[in-house]
């Protein structure tokens, strides 16, 4: 396609004097759109339509270099400099905290002349006469403004020539609507779509939601706009108008009017007198509605018994631009090829919509067994997405969900599985490697509707060895359970009965067992998003169906020496999770546990996002990672009555937590100590590897119980006292609690790494939640390197 | 010297030249000397009966591999009713690239020697 647009990169914004990157202003004049409402100054050309591009520093330092895009698309009201600089923050913190890939960050500017936005549709209405500009959002972004930055900003491209892999879309509110709209629609274009609090789901899901009703046993279609525009009827001169300054709601219901359903037959309110549609009195256009109109001249529309009637043809429109139904119309394997990520807050008063839209936009691609992810956090619709909350800011979770995706583009998927019944062997000098971000998986046979067991069984013997990851070659995870979440077990119920048994069997003289560098061995916790860059970011969730996992250590070593923290090189990661029972047998005559490094105990979780992951290697205390709060079910049930689809209230019920570390500098088994009881639970066997070691090096450890409801910090500092010539060390337990009170709040109390590290602590310990999920954080001064 | 019958699963133009029982009493023996690469469902060793017990070896001196390519199952339970063990030996290399799976019924899958099982791109 061939577009002769003439651009202009007009001004540098926000620029810091740390950040890597840099934020233009660019435009063009479009064929599709009128000019932007708002102009910059200097106004370098009165017909462009602005756009903002973050650039990261390699696309000045490294003229050859591509980049993946990513479409960031503003909500109601907003334009394209909405979120250039908390964009520009965020992006320069996580590139030099190498959490992302490097990208480019485009906004676009939906606004419009008479109805503030766009929603990024195509709609025929004329918003000025006088002008020839129509507001055809969706040919702008779509044939005008992508081909256009593609070529201007190097888009990278497969072998195949297709940006699709390297292309995403985000956005809050309407701009997450926008994604989700262009993303279904247009699905080969885009590798992913993240809607946070997306406005999708006015019509067809929300008001299937609604509770019952005399006349509407499956939901009342006026739900959602009789429940939220009818109190702002109210505002209106004199009440009972429907004006646009009657509230926000209101606002966006015109936006969406005028884009979904415009009345093209002609401009003017001379057009606009029968009861299927109505005028906005202060715009020379009119807008059809999905409700009937008592008074079309004057805008009242019609109310019976407190709801709004069905204007069933123009509400047949408006769901034709309702992605809830386009997911009718998509292969879900096209959509399983996709990073798809849903947030809401649980404010039920002013993100209700959106609330359920994305639980039940979630449920719905659970239900046809496509990947997505779904996080409700504790907020509203707009928290987290401007300043002073760059800690906390939202889009951070979905440009870390894209990094990973625009990793994985053009590679084979990254897992190796193991199914069935088997036993794998290492014997003489043999060796096992799982390297170079690889993955292997034990799990079932994944068969709809069918049960199925797997029972794997790894001997090393002799010399041999198993590596997961190793000095030279980073990266590289051994997990066992299988890697779908409870939506797939309710959705195959006959899954539930699936079942692991794993058994691990170390008895040779020079055996091993090795977890190296970014290495990670899971047991009912497993990677998702294991596609990024480095290791140490890859998210994880609870696997399920692991029956029971067998550690019988008789002669050998088991080396875990990586102790550093999860951003460092050398971080790696031992976890445990859910899991009928573990069964540790260890031989302290002949058997070696040496080293020591992240080790975590995580008890039930839901899908974990990556966000959630600790990958800085300090605990980010706030943010919306933080934010993740059970919501009771009653208040959801209350409201809603029991929610449709495949996730239950028990989905909103789960506390999300991930990593923790643990490090100690030897690690040796003490005869004196307690035997470990036959079969261990898993919270035995996590003190085993983990305190009661620590402890027995003669160090203190941190307390981690007595925590209740909150995150609390315990950190160890020495002190030496010399006292008449005489010289003690003495330790001294200090504690610090973070977010105390409010868990969103976490400016107010940081966590103190900095200072706890200063102070010469040797250990740092932390609990938090509900007591049941326990991390447990312990550096070491002197670590093996 | 008996011939074995190979599945062309086998692809990407490689050679593989298979001498068996090369004294190992209880084994039929491969010796790569030439990567084996299964793309594919099934097994890449089609073995027509069982001659010399319930080992099937796999050898190399030059670190020659059979690799389990992308989307492609080694089913080892074609092979467990006959051999219950597969061994890797000498130099041999198991490669199970990403997206490739092993699924078994039970059998043994064994690596002596040098051998290597790696799970990734070698």
């Amino acid at each position: 396609m061939s577009l002769r647009i003439k651009g202009i990169i007009l001004l540098v914004s926000t620029a810091s004097l740390c950040s890597a990157g840099r934020t233009v202003t660019d435009g063009f004049q479009s064929k599709f759109v009128r000019p932007s409402v708002d102009r910059p100054t200097p106004d370098p050309n009165p017909c462009f339509r602005f756009f903002d591009v973050y650039l990261p520093d390699e696309f000045d330092t490294n003229p050859e270099m591509t980049f993946p895009i990513v479409y960031h698309l503003t909500g109601l009201g907003g334009t394209n400099t909405q979120y250039s600089m908390c964009d520009q923050m965020a992006m320069d913190e996580m590139l030099a905290n190498k959490e992302v890939v490097p990208m480019i960050i485009v906004a676009p500017d939906p606004s419009t002349l008479n109805y503030s936005s766009s929603f990024w549709t195509d709609s025929n209405l004329v918003q000025d006469p006088t002008e020839s500009f129509n507001n055809m959002f969706e040919k702008y972004i779509i044939d005008e403004l992508i081909p256009f930055v593609d070529a201007k900003y190097r888009q990278k491209i497969t072998a195949d020539g297709d940006a699709g892999p390297f292309r995403a879309l985000m956005g809050q509110s309407m701009g997450g609507y926008g994604s989700l709209f262009f993303g279904l629609r247009h699905p080969e274009m885009f590798c992913g779509y993240a809607g946070d609090s997306a406005t999708a789901f006015w019509l067809l899901n929300t008001n299937l939601a609604s509770p019952p009703e005399p006349g509407f046993p499956d939901g009342n279609p006026m739900f959602s706009f009789s429940k939220l525009l009818i109190p702002e009827l109210s505002n209106s001169s004199p009440p009972g108008r429907l004006e646009f300054g009657n509230g926000d709601i209101t606002a966006g219901f015109f936006s969406q009017a005028g884009a979904f359903s415009p009345i093209v037959q002609g401009i003017g309110p001379s057009n606009c007198t029968d009861e299927t549609n109505a005028c906005l009195a202060s715009a020379p256009f009119c807008l059809a509605y999905p409700f009937l109109m008592a008074d079309p001249v004057n805008n009242v529309p019609q109310i019976v018994n407190g709801r709004f009637v069905v204007n069933q043809p123009i509400l047949d429109v408006w769901q034709r631009f309702d992605p809830f139904v386009f997911l009718d119309t998509i292969d879900p394997a096209t959509l399983n090829s996709k990073a798809i990520y849903l947030d809401a807050g649980d404010d039920l008063v002013n993100e209700i919509v959106d609330n359920v839209g994305a639980h039940y936009f979630s449920a719905k691609l659970s239900s046809m067994d496509v990947n997505n992810e779904f996080l409700l956090f504790c907020g509203g619709h707009t928290s987290c997405t401007a300043p002073p909350m760059l800690y906390c800011y939202r889009f951070t979770t979905n440009l870390k969900l894209f990094s990973g995706k625009f990793s994985d583009a053009g590679m084979p998927p990254a897992k190796t599985v193991i199914t069935g019944d088997m036993t794998i062997e290492l014997a003489d000098s043999s060796v096992m490697s799982i390297t170079d971000k690889a993955l292997l998986a034990i799990e079932t046979v994944d068969v709809f509707g069918v049960s199925s067991t797997s029972n794997v069984t790894f001997n090393i013997t002799d010399s041999a060895r198993l590596e997961i990851g190793t000095d030279d070659i980073l990266g590289g995870g051994l997990q066992v359970g299988n890697a779908f979440g409870k939506a797939n077990l309710i959705f195959d119920s006959a899954r539930v009965d699936d079942s692991i048994t794993f058994t691990l069997n170390i008895n040779g003289p020079s055996a091993v067992l090795q977890i190296g560098k970014q290495g990670y061995l899971g047991f009912g916790i497993g990677v998702i998003g294991n596609n990024t860059d480095v290791a140490n970011y890859w998210g994880l969730t609870s696997l399920t169906n692991v029956d029971s996992v067998v550690l019988s250590f008789n002669e050998g070593r088991f080396e875990h020496n990586q102790i550093a923290s999860a951003l460092a090189d050398r971080g790696s990661l031992l976890a445990l999770g859910v899991s009928n029972a573990y069964e540790m047998m260890l031989n302290p005559e002949s058997f070696v546990i040496s080293g020591g490094a992240n080790l975590a105990m995580i008890t039930e979780a839901n899908r974990i996002h990556p966000l959630v992951q600790d990958t800085a290697g300090v605990v980010d205390p706030g943010g919306i990672r933080n934010c993740i709060v059970p919501v009771p079910a009653h208040e959801f049930d209350d409201f809603y009555g029991p929610p449709k689809g495949f996730y239950n209230s028990e989905t909103f019920s789960q506390n999300l937590l991930t990593v923790g570390i643990l490090s100690s500098s030897l690690m040796l088994f003490d005869t004196d100590k307690e035997p470990l009881p036959n079969p261990a639970t898993q919270d035995q066997l996590f003190t085993f590897l983990a305190v009661q070691n620590y402890f027995d090096q003669g160090r203190k450890r941190a307390p981690i119980n007595e925590l209740d409801g909150q995150l609390v910090v315990g950190y160890i500092t020495p002190e030496t006292v010399t006292t008449a010539g005489v010289t003690t060390t003495t330790m001294h337990i200090n504690r610090f609690v973070v977010n105390q009170d409010d868990p969103c709040n976490a400016l107010t109390n940081p966590f103190p790494t900095d200072r706890i590290l200063e102070e010469g602590a040797v250990g740092i310990a932390l609990a938090t939640i509900d007591g049941e999920l326990q991390v447990v954080r312990l550096f070491d001064l002197n670590p093996v390197v | 010297m008996q011939r074995l019958f190979m599945r062309w699963s086998v692809v990407l133009s490689v050679a593989l030249f298979c001498v068996g029982n090369a004294g190992h009493l209880h084994a039929k023996v491969i010796t790569l000397v030439n990567d084996v690469v299964h793309n594919g469902v099934g097994s890449p060793f089609e073995i027509p009966e069982k001659v010399h017990g319930d080992k099937l070896v796999i050898t190399s001196t030059s670190h020659k591999a059979v690799i389990i390519r992308k989307g492609s199952t080694w089913d080892l339970s074609d092979l467990s009713s006959t051999y219950k063990t597969i061994e890797f030996a000498g130099n041999a290399r198991l490669v199970c690239e990403p997206g490739s799976r092993l699924h078994g019924t039970g059998g043994v899958l064994r690596f002596v020697d040098e051998a290597r099982f790696i799970v990734g791109k070698e």
